[in-house]
């Protein structure tokens, strides 16, 4: 799994070797497993949703999941980031159904306290047009493109978590990026592409 | 199926550009998923929780004291003076006629039946 957070760097460990020294009670584990997995399915969730109160509560909901299904876990099982992924995925997905109301006015601005320079202003204005093209594809489509493109993850981990095939995956990420362009064109001057 | 040749670079900056800006979770979140990791790992050790046990182990034997208290002063009071206990307990239904009728209603219920 992509780890993006210093502190979840600091183990070489695979997810799933942590989680076995976390049920016989390593404290060190939990929070390495904490430091390297809530960021990744925070974002995903962040990405899915977009709404940043909810994407607390799904998340903090996954994380407990995957505690307490954590002594049941056997090593064939799917890897420990597809299952937590699947779950989040479940959880994104329920919450959906649930508050069928346009997300796309309650997208927040992603918090960011370092100094602004032109291109980290312009990477920045990218990153939330984005963000808002991807609220506006239908779910599935959404969740590949997500999983392939931002999170990079392989096709085949990708059918897992979704339960689909992997062709079913690539024409999702497809018809989903060719969508985002679409969506995306009329931006181009804003963002700053001159081609 | 196909990208254009211009349409998937700026797509692909798009993307880079969001993996730099990844949405982070509080450092509240963090702290709250990590209580759940502790408070749900196996043999993790709460806390006061030797003392709360004992509480439990000591408040089941005076509950087993107390019930063995009022079992005996039952006996004693049943045993010694049974004529006090049974005017005691029925002086009230003096004036009316009942007998106590052991049966099962629909709902299986013990119920009083006026003759």
């Amino acid at each position: 799994m992509m780890d993006p957070t210093p502190d979840g760097m600091m183990s070489d460990e695979s997810d799933e070797a942590l989680l076995v020294r976390y049920i016989s009670g390593d404290t060190a584990a939990a929070r390495l497993l904490t430091m390297r997995l809530t960021p990744v399915i925070y974002a995903y969730a962040y990405r899915m949703l977009g709404r940043s109160s909810d994407v607390d509560d799904i998340v903090q909901d996954a994380m407990l999941r995957l505690w307490k299904h954590a002594p049941k876990w056997r090593q064939d099982e799917a890897k420990v980031s597809t299952w937590l992924y699947r779950v989040t995925s479940n959880l994104c997905i329920d919450h959906m159904r649930k508050k069928k109301h346009d997300t796309i006015d309650q997208m927040p601005e992603i918090e960011d306290d370092q100094p602004l320079a032109e291109d980290r202003l312009q990477s920045r204005h990218q990153s939330q047009a984005l963000h808002q093209a991807l609220l506006e594809l239908p779910g599935r489509q959404r969740q590949a493109v997500i999983l392939r493109h931002l999170d990079g993850l392989a096709n085949p981990q990708i059918a897992d978590i979704m339960d689909i095939s992997v062709d079913a995956v690539e024409s999702l990420t497809s018809r989903g990026k060719r969508r985002l362009a679409e969506l995306l064109s009329d931006k181009k001057e804003v963002l700053g592409y001159v081609r | 199926m196909s990208d254009k040749p211009g349409q998937k670079d700026d797509l692909e900056d798009m993307f880079r550009a969001a993996r730099q800006h990844a949405p982070q979770p509080s450092q509240d979140l963090v702290a709250r998923i990590m209580q759940d990791a502790m408070a749900v790992q196996p043999g993790h050790r709460r806390p006061l929780q030797w003392l709360r046990r004992s509480l439990i182990q000591k408040q089941g034997l005076s509950i087993a004291a107390g019930l063995t208290a009022a079992a005996i002063a039952g006996f004693y009071i049943g045993f010694m003076s049974p004529d006090l206990f049974g005017w005691t307990v029925l002086s009230g239904f003096e004036n009316a006629d009942y007998e106590i009728s052991y049966g099962f209603s629909s709902g299986l219920n013990m119920f009083w039946e006026e003759v």
